[in-house]
């Protein structure tokens, strides 16, 4: 059963006289893996910070669930069903590892399943043996899976990742590749990213952003093997 | 129910429970009760900012304003209605109201940190220099008039029930605010130990990742600094019928910057540290009242430096070692309502 999950609309931000993005349409169907790339200041990160409901779109809509999210809070569209790890690890730093996964698996369930949650989590992401360890203490990789981990304590329908391998070494980015593999059967995951060997690795289809709109769209093979892609991202070779 | 089920309530809850009553029942062979009175309603005030500031993260400088409009508007209804137990609900109703729109308008407004405690001290100054300037005949609330500079005296104040004259001995209101602190105490742990309280703990470490989750943080703010709101109101009430009389000087911003250097000296975030720290500082001021020597502001200022200096955490925090945390950690395939850490924590509280 194909089903959209995510349907975005003639999606505009401006700052000022900046339009950093640019009357975008966009759809993200359930179980589907989708990478936004594009070069930096294309409006990649100003579109997913749109959807998510930290900046507020100048024009457009967003569906989510068959719910308009448009303008809504961000902690609304997270209760839409949207897990959301942002580009810098954002954190409770002060905190050890479980109670950050604590404190987003109640968001909305009860504190057994919390528990449980929690315990999956650890395991899946790889980080139960520092359970106890303050997040301000861990490596930036592990700080990584720690708020991939909260994302998904929701149990979210759309999992929102913006460059989730960022500052990971190629071993990392393998794991979070193979974790993000066993995801998708569960839930429909957008990443924002610009490691090309780890879209390689995950993608299933890809949009890429330039200047505030989308310059191509498609598979994997379609998308990297678009002559203007090359051009204005990846290079001629 | 065993002491495992309770996750060491036992050991943690009542130790500090007996502990209190003791230093409670000697603390008058040493002091009068009628200044013991007075530390047991500024550790209350103090209790009201720790919870707020130490585990919200909300750093507020209308806990004077606060503290002054419990102690207002008992007096306003007391003198009005003359009943004393009743007026005190209504104090602390009030207040919580209008602690909840303030809060509301801040938090919902999307107010930042610093402007927040600039907008809350320009409120507890704005509240200070119209009360002080009721001084005509015009100002009067039914039968209250304010009073300007001078205040409000001679309102009924607590009496035991059965009887408007048999009013409370200082040894008796001694021990109500005794009770009170304790209660208070137990209610402002009972919430930290709560969902909410582990919330305001997490909105304290970042704001953006709890709303990122699907938390209401402006609701879970409003609704802390209302319950701080109502703690402080019991204390200006208390302290209403503690001093018989209540001024505009209870919304002065000297009280508003005590109340901050009691939490800091005490310990942030714990409840024991801002309570020790209004009692140390209090009777530290209360001994400088008795000299003329030097200044006690001065003395005051020279203490908080060398208090932050030599203990950054506190004095609380000074001699708990560990860090801060209210949540339960997983032990045994069980959660626990308060992990190893935590009881040691708890205990110095």
């Amino acid at each position: 059963m194909v089903e959209t999950v995510l349907s975005v609309e003639g999606l505009s931000v401006s700052f000022g006289g900046v339009l950093a993005v640019d009357n975008v349409s966009f759809s993200l169907k359930r179980q589907e893996l989708h990478c936004l790339i594009g070069p930096n200041g294309a409006g990649k990160s100003t579109f997913f910070k749109a959807i998510c409901g930290v900046v507020r779109p100048s024009s457009g809509r967003v569906w989510i669930n068959g719910y308009e999210a448009t303008r809504l809070p961000a902690h609304r569209v997270a209760r839409l069903g949207v897990g959301i790890k942002m580009q810098v690890p954002n954190l409770l730093e002060g905190l050890s590892v479980e109670e950050n996964l604590w404190i987003a698996a109640r968001c909305r369930h009860s504190a057994r399943e919390a528990e449980d949650i929690v315990e999956s989590l650890m395991n899946l992401t790889g980080i139960e043996k520092y359970r106890t360890s303050l997040v301000s203490d861990l490596a930036h990789g592990h700080r990584q899976h720690v708020e991939l981990a909260s994302a998904l304590a929701t149990k979210p329908s759309i999992l929102l990742l913006d460059e989730p391998a960022a500052g990971l070494s190629e071993t990392e980015v393998d794991e979070l590749s193979s974790i993000l593999q066993q995801l998708k059967n569960q839930t429909a995951i957008l990443v924002v990213e610009h490691n090309t060997r780890f879209v390689r690795m995950i993608a299933e289809s890809i949009t890429v952003f330039h200047k505030g709109r989308i310059l191509a769209a498609g598979s994997p093979d379609q998308v990297f093997q678009n002559e203007i892609v090359k051009k204005v991202y990846l290079g001629s070779n | 129910m065993t002491s495992q089920q309770t996750g060491g309530f036992t050991h943690v809850f009542f130790v500090p429970i007996v502990c209190g009553t003791l230093v409670f029942l000697f603390a008058p062979v040493f002091a009068s009760t009628y200044t013991l009175s007075l530390l047991c309603v500024y550790a209350l005030l103090a209790i009201s900012l720790g919870l707020i500031w130490g585990f919200g993260g909300i750093l507020c400088f209308g806990q004077g304003a606060f503290f002054g409009i419990g102690a207002y508007s008992y007096v306003i209804f007391s003198i009005n209605f003359g009943l004393p137990w009743t007026s005190v609900l209504f104090a602390i109703v009030f207040t919580v109201l209008a602690t909840t729109c303030f809060g509301a308008a801040m938090f919902y407004g999307r107010l930042g940190d610093v402007y927040l405690a600039v907008v809350t001290l320009v409120f507890t100054l704005i509240l200070n220099r119209f009360l002080n300037s009721t001084a005509g005949p015009e100002y009067q609330i039914g039968s209250a008039r304010l009073g300007g500079f001078n205040g409000i005296p001679g309102f009924p104040t607590l009496n035991f029930p059965w009887s408007d004259a048999a009013f409370l001995s200082d040894m008796v209101f001694y021990i109500l605010c005794c009770v009170i602190l304790v209660i208070s105490w137990v209610f402002c742990r009972w919430i930290l130990r709560s969902h909410f309280g582990r919330v305001l703990v997490a909105i304290r470490e970042n704001e953006e990742r709890v709303e990122l989750t699907g938390y209401d943080v402006r609701l879970y703010k409003t609704a802390a600094f209302s319950i701080s709101g109502g703690l402080a109101a019991m204390a200006g009430v208390l302290y209403a019928n503690w001093a018989g009389i209540v001024t505009p000087n209870l919304f002065s911003l000297t009280l508003s910057a005590e109340i901050i250097i009691w939490t800091v000296v005490g310990g942030l975030g714990t409840l024991f540290g801002p309570m020790i720290g209004s009692a140390v500082l209090t009777a530290v001021k209360l001994g400088l009242g008795h000299q003329t020597l030097v200044d006690n502001f001065f003395v005051m200022g020279i203490l908080l430096i060398a208090a932050v200096l030599v203990f950054p955490r506190g004095i609380a925090g000074a001699f708990s070692g560990r860090r801060v945390s209210v949540f339960g950690s997983k032990k045994k395939g069980k959660w626990q309502t308060r992990s190893n850490r935590t009881q040691e924590k708890l205990s110095n509280d």
